[in-house]
């Protein structure tokens, strides 16, 4: 994380209010003034289009994007200039510092905000409305929203207003990777499938590595808790519209449904068993110790990234041990004996959402003209497939890629890069799964389609208004760290299970059920729009 | 030259009064030094006086987007909410035992380390080692506390394979709620002693070398020359540094509990700070300043009170103080 003492740091920030929003930036709608690109202006791969304008994202992705082959392409093809504004390094720096940009006019001509802030804001005229533009300029994008009713009715606002255009992900999720050469030193011979079967491999491997120290069969990086889905323990909206769980899209828990109680006995006898990394579940794991057990053999199992089985084997696995291969398993079924399905990050991106500031009203047909390329076929093509000839190729009308990916994913910054990488912000457009996964590197490309078809689960994104954030932040801020480390607490032994009905009316009392009301609250309101 | 002939030569108007001088020429007399100064006051202007303008977000709903003047007026509504909340006294207990923990060993051990330094005769070994004890200042938070997770791990850590040669298990320092408290502090001290001691040796530079033979002469051994001398002589600079460092009580490294902070240490690690920037910080696109100012203006209040008093107290007791 990416983060600065806010005490330390108080001086400068009150500096910066009372320099710069004293008055406000008033969202001065109707003014045709260009504006200045303010903020560190990076530069622009063009080679000069009849059209420009600033656009302002992490610097992280601009950096990305002057790489792309595809992207002079695109300017070509528009005949337009983007001036790529840095708002700060990363995703975190960048949000850091977007509320003050807005408020003090040094919003470029167009940028990345967050749904929820396009909405506040467009309201108050620090945005534009795009939909008459839309309705003017932009067939792509009209008929892309009409037959995406989710994603329209998500930037569509109650009065029917369109502050911005957000950005597809593609369908993908964490998945479990393993040793497959290390389940077969261990005699394991067929993949598990139920969650009994899971727990008996892992202390079949644990019985076969009994020499080697500190080897905890099972390990990973950030929250343990994983496996939901297989409990029936998953936040979710059910088919009547109810929601259960603080709502982080499947990826969070319901604290109170009976499967989360069993999933938390499980895990205390893993622990008890030494058969899952303690480090792991006090929550001490780096990413880098955690690479270095996956590489080195002091963990079989685990649950990350869909795309780090590649990564594994092409840093440095091999080379420690010939036999050493990484292999993906598929979910595990329920305890009903139903096949679970794993929750999908988030496909439609609330954070990435493009917006036009009104003081660039000149500008705006230009920028929805060029954004409406970047949702027509061709556009489509160019970004999801690249530059013809070089990424890819069509033959008989079926797109094929005559890039590798590892290759091009392995280029350093600065370089020309051939790739096609939807999952990063470029401008924020539809996604072509299908492409995405072509373009993956030939062990991913091995599951990943059947995987995400088949294994995984899309939920749906809701929205909220600034106070239902407001309310939900702060109450967060108190149940989150008690939720977690009391979880800690019991997977531990360091609290009883037997203090667990206590545990829950200490967390209803924090405001978990408040929670789970506003969460309730936004998706009655999107329902009902 | 007396005190008397002094007044005498002072002069005086008819009535007894001093000629008056305009202050504006007083000033042009002093232009050069006043030159000087203007840089340094310029800057206190900007940065540490029209900034204290914007705390008054602490008394509104602030919205970046409507500004101050247009931003809603709550009274003291984001004040009771921080007092009111249900974690306040838990916050505060782990902000003060941080602090205090703090103030306990990491004030002493640059006065100790430097009066040890400056009995150091040969004066190589001397600066090598206030260059190496200099060096932890520079090394930033991230990377002192990754060294501490890979020195602490229960899976080869360095600490714990020693305890294991000698039979003894694994400790789980980083996950164990009642060592956080330690190692932050082990931490500040390592990082902060050899910088904080400079100080104090500079203070010992200005001592009467005098004072010293004469010490020697009388047969005062080393220790009665630290303790009778130095000490005493540098009194005045403890006092001073020891007052600003109350001033900082409430004031926890942020950015070392951060990357500290995880999941099993909640109990102990969970100081104002942290709990602010949850609430304030990480709002999804809706900072809430107010209650980080209101929060911060309360902690600033106190400190200011607790300096006063320290310095008071240290006024009448030990006639040194800040002011």
């Amino acid at each position: 994380m990416n983060w600065k003492p806010v005490m330390k740091g108080t001086p400068v920030l009150a500096l910066a209010v009372a320099l710069s929003a004293c008055s406000g930036s008033g969202g001065n709608s109707g003014s045709t003034a260009s504006p200045s690109s303010s903020g560190a202006a990076s530069g622009s791969a063009s080679s000069g289009g009849s059209f420009s304008f600033s656009y302002m994202m992490a610097a992280k992705y601009n950096n990305w994007l002057k790489d792309l082959a595809w992207y002079p392409e695109l300017l070509k093809e528009t005949n337009t200039q983007v001036n790529l504004v840095d708002g700060g390094q990363d995703d975190a720096d960048y949000s850091k510092n977007l509320d003050l940009k807005i408020g003090s006019g040094e919003f470029p001509d167009a940028g990345i905000v967050s749904l929820s802030q396009a909405e506040v804001y467009g309201k108050q005229g620090a945005f534009m409305d795009l939909k008459p533009l839309i309705d003017k300029e932009a067939p792509n994008i009209k008929a892309f929203l009409e037959q995406n009713p989710d994603y329209a009715n998500l930037v569509t606002d109650k009065d029917g207003h369109i502050y911005g255009l957000m950005q597809e992900y593609p369908t993908i999720s964490s998945v479990t990777l393993y040793r497959s050469d290390m389940f077969k030193k261990a005699g394991i011979t067929q993949n598990p499938t139920t969650i009994q079967e899971f727990t008996d491999d892992l202390k079949k491997l644990q019985e076969a590595y009994k020499s080697t120290q500190n080897f905890y069969p099972f390990t990973g990086r950030d929250g343990f808790i994983r496996y939901t889905e297989a409990f029936d323990a998953g936040d979710k909206i059910d088919a009547d519209g109810k929601v259960h769980g603080i709502y982080n899209l499947g990826a969070g828990y319901d604290l109170y449904s009976p499967g989360f109680k069993q999933l938390i006995e499980w895990y205390i006898s893993l622990y008890k068993d030494k058969l899952i990394d303690p480090e792991w579940v006090a929550g001490t794991q780096t990413e880098d110790s955690w690479q270095t057990k996956m590489l080195t053999g002091k963990g079989a199992v685990s649950d990350d990234f869909f795309t780090r089985p590649a990564w594994l084997m092409s840093n440095g696995g091999p080379k420690n041990d010939p036999n050493y291969d990484i292999q993906v398993m598929l979910p595990f079924k329920t305890q009903d004996g139903q096949q679970s399905k794993r929750p999908v990050y988030p496909t439609l991106r609330t954070d990435r959402v493009i917006v036009i500031n009104p003081k660039s009203k000149a500008k705006a047909d230009g920028i929805i003209k060029f954004m409406d390329y970047v949702f027509s076929e061709k556009g489509r093509q160019l970004m999801d497939y690249g530059v013809e000839g070089t990424t890819s190729k069509d033959e008989n009308g079926k797109k094929t890629f005559i890039t590798d990916f590892s290759v091009e994913a392995a280029k350093p910054l600065g370089t020309t890069n051939n790739g096609v990488y939807q999952d990063r912000l470029t401008f924020p457009a539809p996604v072509d799964n299908d492409a995405y996964y072509d373009f993956l590197d030939k062990l991913t490309k091995s599951y990943a389609k059947n995987y995400f078809d088949n294994y995984a689960q899309v939920f749906p994104t809701l929205k909220y208004d600034a106070d239902q954030l407001k309310e939900r932040t702060n109450l967060l801020a108190k149940v989150q760290p008690a939720l977690d480390s009391n979880i800690v607490k019991f997977v531990t032994g360091a609290r009883s299970m037997s203090e667990w009905d206590s545990f829950l009316s200490e967390m209803e009392q924090a405001g978990y059920k408040q929670i789970v009301d506003i969460d309730q609250a936004a998706y009655d309101a999107m329902k009902q729009q | 030259m007396s005190a008397q002939s002094r007044a005498t030569s002072v002069v005086r108007m008819k009535d007894g009064s001093r000629p008056r001088k305009s202050w504006l020429k007083q000033i042009w007399g002093l232009k050069i030094l006043y030159l000087i100064l203007l840089p340094g006051l310029i800057q206190m202007l900007l940065f540490k006086l029209l900034p204290l303008f914007g705390l008054v977000i602490a008394f509104q709903d602030y919205s970046v987007f409507n500004g101050i003047l247009h931003s809603d007026w709550v009274g003291f509504k984001n004040f009771a909410a921080f007092l009111h909340d249900d974690y306040f006294w838990r916050l505060v207990r782990n902000t003060l035992l941080l602090a205090l923990f703090n103030l306990l060993f990491v004030f002493p051990i640059p006065v100790i380390f430097a009066l040890f330094l400056n009995e150091i005769r040969v004066r190589a070994v001397k600066r090598f080692v206030q260059t190496l004890s200099f060096f932890p200042y520079f090394i930033s938070s991230a990377v002192m506390v990754s060294i501490l997770y890979r020195l602490l791990s229960p899976q080869g850590g360095l600490v714990n394979e020693v305890l294991n040669s000698f039979g003894i298990q694994s400790v789980f320092f980083m996950a164990d709620p009642n060592w956080f408290r330690p190692l932050y502090v082990a931490l500040n001290v390592w990082q902060l002693f050899g910088y904080n001691a400079i100080i104090y040796l500079a203070a010992m530079t200005s001592i009467d070398p005098n004072l010293y033979e004469a010490a020697e002469m009388d047969g005062a051994s080393r220790w009665q020359r630290i303790f009778r001398v130095t000490l005493p002589s540098i009194r005045g600079t403890i006092v001073v540094m020891f007052i600003l460092a109350i001033g900082q009580i409430l004031t926890v490294d942020l950015d070392k509990i951060l990357l500290m902070y995880n999941p099993s240490v909640y109990d102990t690690a969970d100081v104002i700070q942290s709990y602010v920037y949850r609430q304030a910080f990480a709002s999804g696109g809706f900072p809430n300043y107010s209650f980080g100012a209101a929060v911060g203006l309360m902690q600033s209040v106190l400190a200011f009170v607790l300096v006063m008093g320290a310095n008071r107290f240290s006024k009448k007791f030990t006639e040194s103080s800040l002011f």
